[in-house]
């Protein structure tokens, strides 16, 4: 299902880090103020809404919560979770099958909460308040959120491609570098490869610096049909097509590498945008971990099995490179609350406004997440279009 | 050594009473012969609910593992770390998630034999995990 002729008018997101005294509410409110701004949108236009239920803190009726709060009276509203980066781009797809069936015409997409500040002091990862399928089968063996799946799937990884895992450190190291060039992120110091050396293992072969920022924030969209976009004072960005495909969730139904679904997901897309993969000028790639973009660009076909850790260690990924990935640092460099950000930095990539990071000439972009234990891959495609 | 248990759903009360028994009981549907695990009301493969238990004869080659260095469930887990879990492929053609039970500074590897054995928990309950098959000699 292609959404062209449907537009992201604006992107808003909080602050970054440790943002104690706000809830899901308040974060999501705050960066969908930011994107309406961003849009130049007053808040009664907006109709439609569609946020993320909280992974920390379940909410209850959540979308009616936040529209509330808002103070808007919408004609389109629910509330989404798929898992990861596919999240926000379920979102975004639904927002614009709203507007074309004529529920809504500005629909607001959000996601984020407390995720950082919610946690018990000394907890390590995402800690989910809810149950999630087939927790009976992985607590009584002494595995619980995201780090000891991904722990098993990269030691497999490096056993079939040989990649070694001291080399997702350059990854690591990349992201990091990225970031400390975005103005708004979750604060940190710089890393070198040293650095990463020296960062303890967590769950072997992972080490620390091989996990994203669980942090605090949100971030906003504001989607309209393209002819409404007119008269706006920046470009847009038209969202080309979606797919996500699904195999599992949770890693005690783990299937092997080669069965995840990303290589067919990818498939569908580039035959729906009747595309290559190397027609896109830069890759948004979901990295709770820094190997997760390996499996990712190798199952995207960017690159070979084993081969995408080379871009990283030569420089090519760096937001100058042939093959930019993550210009914002991603979800290990700038904040992981979800992957909405991604789609953000997308937007302001091709809209030429990524101060300090920009990618030359960036037209095409290609947004892709993945959530759960590479349980779910989503696809987006996004192009800037003139209004 | 410690296991979290949550209060068994439906299909899952005879899983654990075979646990408490000693053994590793995995489901085969009547419908399309699959083998599965873990336990359902319904067949993943085809949907029948013609389901039987089938014990695994314990054997099988570890698919992954990890060594892990912290405690995910607090100060109640902290006496275990570091430990190792593991994710076995048993001959039954089964992949099922568990630990490892070897001395901390063992060095397992991908594709090596393993045998089930049971460990006592709380409640008079029983774990399947996983210890390295001794090498032919």
């Amino acid at each position: 299902m292609s959404p062209a002729d449907i537009v992201v008018i604006g992107v808003g997101e909080t602050k970054l880090g440790k943002l104690p005294g706000h809830g899901a509410t308040q974060l999501q409110a705050i960066a969908a103020i930011e994107a309406l701004r961003d849009a130049g949108l007053a808040l009664e236009e907006v109709d439609g809404l569609v946020n993320q239920d909280p992974y920390a803190i379940s909410e209850s009726m959540f979308s009616l919560t936040l529209s509330e709060y808002l103070g808007i009276r919408p004609t389109f509203s629910t509330t989404c979770d798929v898992a990861g980066s596919v999240t926000p781009m379920t979102m975004l797809q639904i927002a614009a099958w709203a507007i074309r069936d004529d529920r809504c015409e500005y629909c607001l997409v959000i996601q984020g909460e407390n995720m950082a500040t919610s946690r018990a002091p000394g907890s390590q990862g995402h800690v989910l308040h809810s149950h999630q399928g087939g927790d009976a089968f992985k607590e009584p063996f002494g595995v619980q959120g995201a780090i000891i799946p991904y722990a098993l799937v990269a030691q497999r990884y490096c056993h079939e491609t040989g990649v070694h895992p001291d080399h997702f450190g350059h990854v690591a190291v990349q992201m990091r570098q990225n970031a400390h060039r975005v103005a708004n992120r979750h604060p940190t110091r710089p890393l070198s490869m040293d650095d990463y050396l020296a960062s303890p293992k967590i769950a072997e072969p992972l080490r620390y610096a091989d996990c994203s920022l669980v942090s605090d924030g949100a971030a906003a969209f504001v989607v309209t049909r393209r002819e409404n976009a007119r008269g706006l004072r920046h470009p847009v960005v038209q969202l080309d097509a979606f797919e996500m495909a699904a195999s599992h969730c949770s890693i005690a139904q783990q299937p092997d590498l080669s069965q995840l679904t990303l290589p067919a997901v990818t498939r569908k897309l580039l035959a729906t945008t009747e595309r290559s993969i190397s027609d896109y000028d830069l890759y948004l790639v979901h990295d709770a971990f820094s190997y997760s973009i390996l499996v990712q660009l190798e199952g995207l076909g960017v690159c070979a099995l084993g081969e995408a850790v080379k871009l990283f260690a030569e420089g090519e990924a760096a937001p100058e490179g042939h093959t930019p990935v993550n210009p914002n640092g991603g979800l290990l460099g700038q904040a992981h609350f979800g992957g909405a950000l991604h789609g953000v930095e997308a937007v302001r990539q091709l809209r030429g406004d990524a101060t300090g990071r920009q990618v030359r000439d960036a037209a095409r972009a290609l947004w892709c997440g993945n959530g759960g234990i590479f349980s779910a891959f989503g696809v987006m495609a996004m192009s800037r279009v003139e209004t | 050594m410690k296991a979290l248990l949550r209060t068994p759903t439906i299909e899952a009360v005879s899983f654990w009473q075979a646990c408490r028994e000693g053994r590793l009981q995995l489901q085969a549907c009547g419908t399309c012969q699959h083998v599965f695990y873990y336990p359902r009301i319904f067949c993943p493969s085809c949907g029948s609910s013609e389901l039987s238990p089938r014990e695994a004869a314990g054997r099988g080659v570890i698919y992954s593992f990890t060594q892990v260095h912290y405690s995910p469930f607090g100060e109640y887990w902290k006496d275990e770390v570091p430990y190792f879990v593991v994710q076995v492929d048993l001959i039954e053609g089964v992949r099922i998630l568990s630990r490892l039970i070897c001395p901390a500074d063992s060095r397992p590897a991908i594709g090596q034999a393993v045998q089930l054995i049971f460990v006592e928990i709380d409640n008079d309950m029983k774990l399947p995990v996983f210890q390295l098959e001794d090498k032919p000699e």
